[in-house]
């Protein structure tokens, strides 16, 4: 509040009405929007094939892994869109547009040469390879930084290189 | 109708009998043939053969080499094959030349035989005689080439025999496969593996899902309540199974004398020799009076061989069934997962939550048998 507003002694704004607005980028709504879709891989879990299961709950463990890594520093903007888009769009809809299918036609090669299942198998694994592809980033910029961390150390509390 | 997989057939073991079958010799005398070379040519010189003299009644294009050399075609020879000849013919010389003949002694673009004056040979040339040999030389075809599927002699056919053997790939996720896509952790016999939230998944081995008996007994202390184990099974044949030591439901399949799945006291056995009829087993815990448990204690899981996995069974206090652990069978491989998720509600809502949606329920707790 500005000092004119406090001699004409207006009152002060409440700050319970101006209730931050909930950041969907940040560590806890990534990981709450990777349980959801841990829920989304386990209700339909009796329709999928076994591996297709089994790859898609551990490209799920991988997204959290990402998460996680916001404990050490702040997610960058790439690894968040990564996990907002595999979370909320990719993965889904590779699962539902599987799980449209008539069961009989999932093992039937289509043109392509690939039958539907094979091609569910083939589109976790590339996001599987995407996520895990932007969590070795986020690790090398961990060991980036504390690298970063040590040489400031190192400098701060050694003797200079100029000491005589 | 479906389709069989090729790349599921079995192998082609007839393939090197098909290539090296002893074939049946055709006399060559009254073999018709066309003879692609120009009769006015003189003969070749050493080690080539000369071609053989058209015969009557040609009709058909022969490619391969004679059986018998013989002598180099007379003028007098070659015009005795003009009157029979068939438009084909791309040898003949006679003036009487068809449109499709393309040795006649008038000189055309198309003209392929003319050998006076024959500046140089080109990859077209079929008939112009050339010192070395080409691969165009369709009279003397200088080794067994892969399309060769007559006798072949010395090494030459050695490669491509080789070429012929199927190569088996390693099966992969990434084009396709039924397999798991990342290298799973593995059980060490001797050390108890902890599933937690930092490594909430582990595999067997295929000797260890497929020997002996899985055991999973479910540790707990008397200070959680009345905790009861219940697992869901889904079967290779389709068939949903809950199993409830305490109510009586302790085969999987339902009634069967020879069950995958058997429920204990505590706890279940899994069949391991049965294991390729095993597609998902779930684990849970839940208190058959609805009452709030004090989660605590743990599962533990027990290969035949040694190897131990424990999942704890610790959540906030609550109702509800605490599913704890997965197990599905990835193409022989038992892939354990530590689930930790509170279901709220009946077993009915946990089976829901994991995708059991192939039981009938009388009520919240009971599936119609």
């Amino acid at each position: 509040m500005s000092w004119l507003a406090r001699l004409r002694g207006d009152d002060e704004p409440d700050e319970r009405d101006q209730a931050p607005e909930p950041d969907e980028d940040s560590p806890e709504a990534l990981q709450a929007a990777v349980d959801e879709l841990v829920r989304f891989v386990n209700a339909r879990a009796g329709a999928l094939p076994p591996a297709a299961l089994a790859n898609a709950r551990a490209l799920t463990d991988t997204l959290t892994e990402v998460v996680d890594s916001a404990q050490v520093r702040p997610l960058d903007v790439y690894a968040v869109i990564s996990v907002r888009g595999v979370v909320g769009d990719y993965l889904p809809t590779t699962l539902k547009g599987y799980l449209a299918l008539d069961p009989e036609v999932r093992d039937v090669p289509r043109a392509g040469g690939h039958s539907p299942t094979e091609s569910l198998m083939m589109q976790i694994d590339s996001l599987q390879t995407s996520v895990q592809a932007t969590l070795v980033a986020t690790r090398e910029q961990d060991a980036d930084a504390l690298m970063t961390q040590g040489r400031f150390l190192q400098t701060k509390f050694n003797r200079s290189d100029l000491d005589l | 109708m479906t389709l069989p997989d090729p790349r599921r057939a079995p192998a082609r073991t007839d393939l090197p009998w098909l290539r090296h079958r002893p074939l049946r010799r055709v006399p060559a005398s009254p073999a018709p043939r066309v003879n692609l070379q120009h009769p006015g040519r003189p003969p070749l010189g050493t080690g080539r053969v000369t071609p053989a003299a058209p015969s009557a009644g040609a009709s058909s294009l022969d490619l391969t080499r004679p059986s018998a050399p013989v002598p180099a075609p007379a003028p007098d020879a070659a015009e005795a094959s003009v009157a029979v000849s068939s438009s084909l013919d791309l040898s003949s010389p006679g003036l009487t030349s068809s449109s499709l003949d393309l040795s006649s002694a008038a000189s055309s673009s198309l003209d392929l035989s003319t050998q006076a004056p024959a500046p140089a040979s080109s990859s077209l040339d079929l008939s112009t005689p050339a010192p070395a040999e080409s691969s165009s030389d369709l009279s003397t075809p200088p080794a067994a080439s892969s399309l060769d599927l007559g006798p072949s002699t010395g090494a030459a056919a050695t490669p491509s025999a080789r070429a012929l053997v199927p190569v088996r790939r390693q099966p992969s996720a990434a084009q396709g496969d039924p397999v798991l896509g990342y290298e799973p952790e593995r059980v060490v016999v001797g050390r108890p593996t902890l599933l937690n939230r930092d490594r909430p998944t582990v595999a067997l081995t295929r000797v260890q899902s497929g020997v002996g008996v899985l055991r999973l007994t479910m540790a707990v202390g008397s200070g959680v309540g009345d905790l009861r184990p219940a697992a869901f099974c889904h079967l290779s044949t389709g068939e949903t199974v809950l199993l409830d030591h305490n109510r009586g439901m302790t085969t999987a399949p339902a009634g069967s004398r020879r069950p995958v799945v058997q429920a204990v006291d505590r706890g279940f056995l899994v069949d391991l020799r049965q294991v390729s009829r095993l597609q998902r087993l779930v684990i849970a815990g839940f208190s058959p009076t609805s009452s709030s448990l004090a989660w605590g204690g743990a599962l533990r899981v027990e290969t035949i061989g040694g190897a131990r996995v424990d999942v704890p069974l610790e959540r906030e206090p609550g109702a509800g069934s605490l599913v704890a652990l997965s197990i599905l069978n990835v193409g022989g491989q038992l892939v354990l997962r530590a689930e930790r998720q509170l279901v709220p509600g009946a077993l009915r809502e946990a089976a829901l939550a994991f995708g059991f949606d192939g039981l009938t329920w009388v009520d919240a707790w009971t599936p119609l048998g």
